[in-house]
């Protein structure tokens, strides 16, 4: 469900079904549906109001609250942050060398318009839900299950943080993160990855891809460190 | 080279098993258009759920589906430019006849999270050329979180005119864990290597380990570019039959 909102299946105040009727939908126990519920509460996608015009809502607002996420930020270590870019590393590279044997001519066309989508985005929300849907995108374009959960959960973790604008602070500026992430630079490197695919270069799509991540891992260390510093 | 007719039909009558439950949906969205036509209603969102139990029935006879169901054309359904009524099987258990789940997606075209079904394939071709699609196999996150052949047909009526009026496309999604097995046989009884190949020369199946794309392929546009003359023709060749599989899809040998 987290995934769900994510993708942007649910709307930002969208009420959710009462308790027995969306577990019998979803096809699990009452249950499993409060403990999965329970996690989505924590980690603030959904919001219980009591009363007469109580229930379970989903939040999903268009623009993510900074401080949210630079609390999720200040949770991490940098070695688990260094880990999970790890996991981005494997899965993206591989995505990206796959995607270009596999593939449909449908699938480079939603690659590029989610390419043309990140570079007039106006907003932080909606370049950070281009981003992800790319490389979610790229994902599904290798053909392969498992590394689209991956890159889906992926991007559930990483992708707000990324586009997390920096402290104003003098430590940020010495750690290099002084500038909020360029998301023209970002869309290029993604046109990049999507002409590979096109062209059906898997070996440049992966070093594309690889070293999108790799930039990625630096600017989010830097910002981790700044806090730490601040 | 062995005769390849009999495994290319082999192929076709594995897909057509699944057009028949299908065209089944259609009949029905044709029926209830009529119904509000003559009785002069509109066709609103809850007369389209009304249609619910026709999509359970026919997934009941599709149990290799992940879900079926009725994607409108614009305006079809009153006051909507996007909309569909399309049932899941739930993604454990076997589901029930009332264990179905109506899919939830974007349609709000100013999010960039929108689920353009009007850009996909699987509804734009069938549009286009007035014959049932075979979209796939691919991963449908939006919908099915599966590895999926999309098999759809295109639903027209007669419109005020006598014209034929363009309503929606109704389809299924076809676990390809369901076809392969069936493909790999008919692909086996072939005495020399064999693939079978979409339109974009991307492996479907083989008989003997291959690669994810057929080099050598002729004809086959390279995804992106456009359809060559050639795929054009037999498009139009299998437009207003009865249903086939429609996306070109050949068995060739590379011996």
């Amino acid at each position: 469900m987290s995934q769900a909102i994510q993708l942007g299946l649910f709307v930002d105040g969208e009420q959710l079904p009462p308790e027995a009727e969306f577990a019998a939908q979803l096809g699990v126990s009452a249950m499993t549906l409060r403990e999965a519920l329970a996690t989505l509460r924590q980690q603030g996608l959904v919001e219980t109001r009591r009363g007469r015009t109580g229930g379970t809502f989903v939040r999903r607002p268009a623009s993510p609250p900074v401080t949210v996420l630079r609390e999720r930020l200040r949770g991490m270590t940098t070695s688990s942050l260094r880990d999970l870019i790890d996991e981005q590393f494997a899965v993206s590279g591989a995505a990206a060398k796959l995607a270009a044997a596999r593939a449909s001519g449908a699938d480079v066309r939603r690659l590029h318009t989610l390419v043309r989508q990140l570079s007039v985005a106006p907003s932080l929300g909606s370049r950070i839900r281009a981003d992800s849907r790319f490389h979610i995108e790229v994902a599904q374009a290798s053909q392969s299950e498992r590394l689209t959960r991956l890159e889906v959960g992926l991007q559930t973790q990483l992708g707000e943080l990324l586009w997390l604008p920096p402290e104003p602070t003098v430590a940020t500026a010495a750690a290099g993160a002084t500038k909020l992430l360029d998301h023209l630079a970002v869309s290029a490197e993604h046109a990049a990855i999507a002409d590979a695919i096109a062209a059906e270069d898997g070996d440049r799509a992966r070093m594309l891809a690889e070293g999108h991540v790799e930039r990625n891992l630096r600017r989010l260390t830097a910002l981790r460190l700044a806090m730490a510093r601040a | 080279m062995g005769d390849l007719h009999a495994p290319a039909s082999g192929v076709r009558a594995a897909l057509e098993g699944v057009f028949g439950p299908v065209a089944a949906i259609g009949d029905g969205f044709v029926a209830q258009r009529r119904n509000c036509v003559a009785s002069g209603t509109a066709l609103t969102p809850d007369r389209l759920a009304g249609m619910r139990e026709i999509v359970w029935q026919q997934l009941g006879l599709l149990p290799a589906a992940d879900g079926a169901g009725i994607v409108a054309a614009p305006g079809v359904i009153a006051g909507k430019d996007r909309h569909l009524e399309w049932w899941q099987r739930p993604a454990s258990g076997e589901g029930t006849a009332d264990g179905f789940a109506r899919i939830r997606l974007n349609l709000d075209p100013e999010s960039i999270d929108l689920y353009d079904y009007l850009e996909m394939d699987w509804f734009t071709i069938p549009q286009r050329e007035g014959r049932p699609y075979v979209y796939g196999p691919h991963i449908d996150f939006s919908c099915a979180d599966r590895y999926v052949v999309t098999m759809t047909v295109p639903v027209t009526d007669s419109g005020p005119d006598g014209e034929r009026e363009f309503l929606g496309i109704v389809g299924a999604d076809i676990r390809m864990s369901h076809f392969e097995p069936e493909l790999l046989a008919i692909l086996r009884t072939v005495p020399a290597p064999a693939v079978l190949v979409t339109a974009e020369r991307r492996v479907v199946a083989a008989n003997t380990r291959s690669g994810s794309r057929a080099p050598g392929c002729p004809a086959c546009p390279r995804p992106g570019t456009a359809t060559s003359p050639r795929s054009r023709r037999s498009a139009r060749t299998a437009a207003g039959s009865s249903p086939r599989p429609a996306k070109r899809r050949r068995t060739s040998s590379h011996a």
